[in-house]
């Protein structure tokens, strides 16, 4: 199995009036062909900083202090800006983002917007170009695109603007595309077709998909691989079912466990006591530890490594290996 | 001190500090100030006092600068360097009567409009529009030439000009404000509107109206240098910044003359900068989306 | 898009009652009553009575008004005290050359100002954003009329590359292209003063909407797209930033009139404004009266002209 990108200790840091703190932290994971990775944590988990860096689109206080990103085994931090501009970035790996409304220009008509990726990358003519982006259009599952490709953002509902999107990112036929909670401001029906379209435009296309959500119904629905993070850091990944089925981070258990379902006997949903603690403010050792059942004295010193079971990985001092036996 | 520790104004207080230009400034206009106050002490001369060649009968016109006249003397024979002193004070205190004027007809006009709305805003509004559309100098020129110039008249013309961006600018906060929930409770009090809008509006909008006055206080100042230079202004023998240039437009003072027209050009431009700056770091200051 | 026109029209009405009611009040105030110089001094005294009965003037002041408004509808403008000259005729003679040089501080204003502003928001905090805001901000502060003499000073004294003032060099009697390009030397120094405080402006205005619009999340996508910067900036931010421009178009105008007037005095410029101002030393208040109408009536006409180029350019308003 190809691996199209893989990350390997990928720490970012921000600069505030209050000082410097890190958003992420020691971040490795990979994604390979035709495989949907979904990272899954809480508002200010990281993971869409995670999918920023990646992109390079990290804003100005913030910048990558360590790590490396292979897309396709090249690691894209050794190139120049120009040369992610012109081979990467919209090339090998598109980005779709949650806000569809502002995620488009509002005074360029939507034509022009999918054009210019395929003018950017592609050594096509103006007609050639217009004729993918109407196929293309067509493949996302809009109607009449003759006549959608001359309209405007804010003649289009919400729906149709999250396909144009997606209809933008897959236009190059990217490896990759990392989807930035692309569901989370649209309607459940919607987000269902939406969902349903990504699962075929990647069979079709053999695009990866990173996708990035807090939302584990999503997860559950469409995820091939899972990447739990909390406060910037991995604390568990690995297949779906294992994730699901055999959770191993108590934070994992404590938010699977917080899923609604239809057949709940429960009245009362469980929560994970207390909250998430601020980015530049974060516990010691490992840093679910306040709010964890299972913390010792080793986990609020000690900073847990990963430890490893097949594919399954997790960063907790639970399953620390007993003397002799191996770890990441 | 004054203020309270972690209020609003404390913040804000804290944030004007760190910001280096609003500071200088600050500084420049205190210092300005002070030289205003101070201007019969520091002058060495009257502003009106004419003088006399060595030992003759003529006025001592157009005089090079010397240690006797630190910046020479004017087409009278007056001494510039005192002229600029007590300039000073006249600028500002047109400026500042002015921006009075305007501040207090401005937001008495936005508060009103802002709170009642509907035809009082749209009547208020209209007129603002028409004073507007009128060019600023030519209003406050027809102003001041139908009544005899004079200080009272150009500060009143400038005030009656320059109420509208108050006027804009305290209604659109009013109409932010309006519909903040505590207002809302005080009407439900059956509180009176009088009562509202002075003790729970007003406060809240006195940051925006600041800023304003302080660059209001800078267009006065360059409208009354205006109005001077164009003889419509502060008359003859009460100096002024903007009337000690009207001799400029003579082309041989211009050419010949620099020290009696660049040096109150050069303090109006000062004074006014600095006003800006403090106007911008209050703007800053001010603002909670930083 | 139709509905916001004809809402902005329906406004503006008022208005320019407002304006005419604002002139007239200060006409009658001024001392003298222009009105009485309406009458054509070329009549004779037989015909007085009449003229007099066709102002209104023995009549009550709302009907003077309505007089007087009628006379100024036919462009009647009355006549000047000293040599009973037309009012209308002196003011058509200079309009050309007023629209000439404010035209041209018009257009230079955003052809200056916009790339400053963007050059501005593009290199922000770098010395040369500092330079460009230091020079905006002494633009706006410094008295227009003292930049007027220091240019004056420096570039036609000192250096004596352009004329210090007029519109033609009158001795040397240009015709056809020769005239043109003398017109063109004679209003650099005039166009630069009178702009300057727009430019800086302009130029402050651009460079605040392009800052606030490059933190749009449509430019993290342009980005994402792997456009390249150029593109970024002049497709996709630039035509955002351009939109509100528009609306400086509508308070340009006002400032550019009322600039006139100290511009086309330092520069001897024979314009409206030059007119203006010597109408002022003279007390001629007919054509002060009628120089507020029509130019409030032309910054009126630019405001509305400016917000109807507003609502065709922006696509959201068009839709």
């Amino acid at each position: 199995m190809k691996t199209i990108l893989e990350v390997r200790d990928l720490s970012v840091q921000f600069r505030t009036e209050e000082g410097s703190f890190h958003a992420i932290e020691h971040v490795s994971f990979s994604v390979e062909e035709q495989k949907t990775l979904a990272i899954v944590g809480e508002s200010g988990s990281g993971k869409s900083v995670t999918s920023l860096a990646i992109m390079q689109l990290i804003a100005e206080n913030g910048k990558i202090t360590d790590g490396e990103i292979f897309i396709e085994g090249q690691d894209i931090l050794k190139l120049t800006r120009k040369e992610v501009q012109q081979s990467i970035l919209g090339k090998k790996i598109s980005m779709i983002f949650q806000e569809p409304m502002t995620a488009l220009n509002p005074v360029i008509k939507i034509g022009d917007q999918i054009t210019e990726s395929i003018l950017e990358h592609q050594q096509v003519s103006k007609k050639e170009a217009r004729q993918i982006a109407l196929d293309t259009l067509k493949q996302v599952g809009i109607p009449s695109p003759e006549e959608r490709i001359k309209q405007y953002p804010h003649q289009l509902s919400g729906g149709m603007r999250q396909r144009v999107m997606i209809a933008m990112g897959l236009v190059t036929r990217p490896k990759i595309m990392i989807a930035d909670e692309p569901t989370t401001a649209l309607d459940v029906t919607i987000e269902a077709q939406i969902l349903n379209l990504l699962e075929e435009l990647k069979k079709k296309f053999k695009t990866s998909i990173l996708f990035v959500t807090h939302d584990l119904n999503i997860v559950a629905d469409i995820a091939d691989d899972v990447l739990v993070m909390y406060c910037g850091e991995v604390i568990e990944k690995g297949p779906v079912a294992d994730i699901f089925e055999s959770p191993k981070h108590p934070y994992t258990k404590g938010l699977l466990a917080t899923m609604p379902s239809l057949d709940q006997t429960k009245s009362v949903l469980p929560t994970i006591k207390g909250s998430v603690p601020n980015i530049s403010k974060r516990p010691s050792g490992c840093h679910f530890h306040p709010r964890c059942e299972y913390a010792t004295e080793r986990c609020r010193k000690e900073k847990p490594k990963t430890y490893v079971e097949g594919a399954h990985h997790v960063q907790c001092f639970l399953y620390a290996p007993k003397e002799g036996t191996k770890h990441a | 001190m004054l203020i309270k520790k972690n209020s609003f104004y404390d913040y804000a207080y804290r944030r004007f500090r760190r910001n280096k230009l609003a500071v200088i400034g600050t500084f420049i206009t205190l210092a300005f100030i002070v030289v205003a106050l101070l201007a019969p002490i520091l002058s060495p001369y009257e502003p009106s006092e004419f003088f006399f060649m060595e030992g003759q009968n003529l006025y001592n016109k157009y005089d090079t600068p010397s240690l006797q006249h630190l910046l020479g003397t004017d087409s009278l024979g007056r001494d510039v360097f005192s002229r600029l002193l007590y300039g000073a004070r006249v600028t500002m205190m047109v400026a500042l009567s002015a921006v009075s004027i305007s501040t207090i007809i401005g937001t008495i006009i936005g508060l009103v409009t802002g709170y009642f709305g509907r035809f009082i805003d749209a009547f208020f509004m209209r007129i603002v529009d028409i004073v507007i559309s009128f060019p600023v100098l030519f209003l406050l020129i027809s102003i001041s030439t139908i009544m005899d110039p004079s200080i009272w008249i150009v500060i009143l013309a400038i005030g009656l000009v320059s109420w509208t961006s108050t006027a804009r600018l305290v209604r659109g906060e009013v109409l932010r404000v309006k519909e903040l929930d505590y207002i809302v409770a005080a009407n439900a009090c059956g509180s009176s509107s009088l009562k509202i809008i002075i003790k729970h509006i007003l406060p809240n909008i006195l940051a925006p109206i600041m800023v304003q006055v302080t660059i209001g206080t800078a267009q006065a100042i360059l409208m009354e240098a205006s109005l001077s230079f164009l003889g419509v202004g502060v008359q003859q023998p009460t100096p002024s910044w903007g009337n000690m240039l009207m001799d400029a437009q003579k082309l041989l003072v211009l050419r010949d003359m620099p020290w009696i027209w660049i040096p109150p050009g050069v303090v109006t431009l000062l004074l006014v900068l600095a006003i800006y700056f403090v106007g911008d770091g209050l703007r800053d200051a001010f603002d909670p989306k930083q | 898009m139709l509905k916001y026109i004809s809402k902005r029209l329906l406004i503006s009405i008022p208005v320019i009652i407002g304006i005419t009611i604002l002139s007239f009040i200060i006409m009658k105030l001024s001392p003298g009553d222009p009105l009485a110089n309406f009458i054509n001094p070329s009549i004779d005294m037989a015909d007085l009575e009449k003229s007099r009965q066709a102002l209104g003037l023995n009549d009550p002041l709302y009907v003077q008004y309505f007089k007087w408004i009628g006379q100024v509808a036919k462009g009647n403008f009355g006549y000047t005290y000293s040599g009973n000259h037309s009012i209308s005729g002196l003011i058509l003679e200079r309009l050309p050359n007023t629209v000439i040089l404010t035209l041209s501080a018009f257009v230079m204003s955003f052809v200056v100002g916009i790339p400053l502003g963007v050059i501005g928001a593009v290199k922000k905090n770098t010395r040369t954003d500092y330079g460009i805001t230091l020079m905006s901000l002494v633009g706006v502060a410094i008295p227009s009329f003292f930049f007027g003499l220091l240019v004056i000073y420096v570039f036609a004294l000192m250096l004596g590359i352009f004329p210090s003032g007029g519109m033609v060099n009158i001795r040397a009697g240009y015709t056809g292209f020769a005239y043109y390009t003398d017109i063109l030397h004679h209003l650099v120094l005039p166009a630069v003063v009178l702009s300057l405080g727009n430019i800086a402006s302009v130029s402050r205005f651009t460079r605040s909407n392009m800052l606030d619009i490059l933190k749009e999340d449509y430019i993290r996508t342009a980005k994402a797209k792997g456009l390249r910067n150029k593109a970024v900036i002049y497709r996709h931010a630039l035509r955002n930033a351009l939109i509100p421009v528009v609306t400086i178009f509508g308070l340009s105008i006002p400032f550019l009139f009322s600039g006139a007037y100290i511009t086309e005095s330092i520069f001897n410029w024979p314009g409206m404004g030059q007119l203006g101002i010597r109408a002022i030393q003279d007390r001629e208040y007919g054509i002060i009266m009628a120089l507020n109408l029509i130019t409030a009536t032309l910054v009126l006409t630019g405001n509305l002209i400016s917000d109807i180029l507003y609502a065709i350019v922006d696509p959201r308003i068009r839709h």
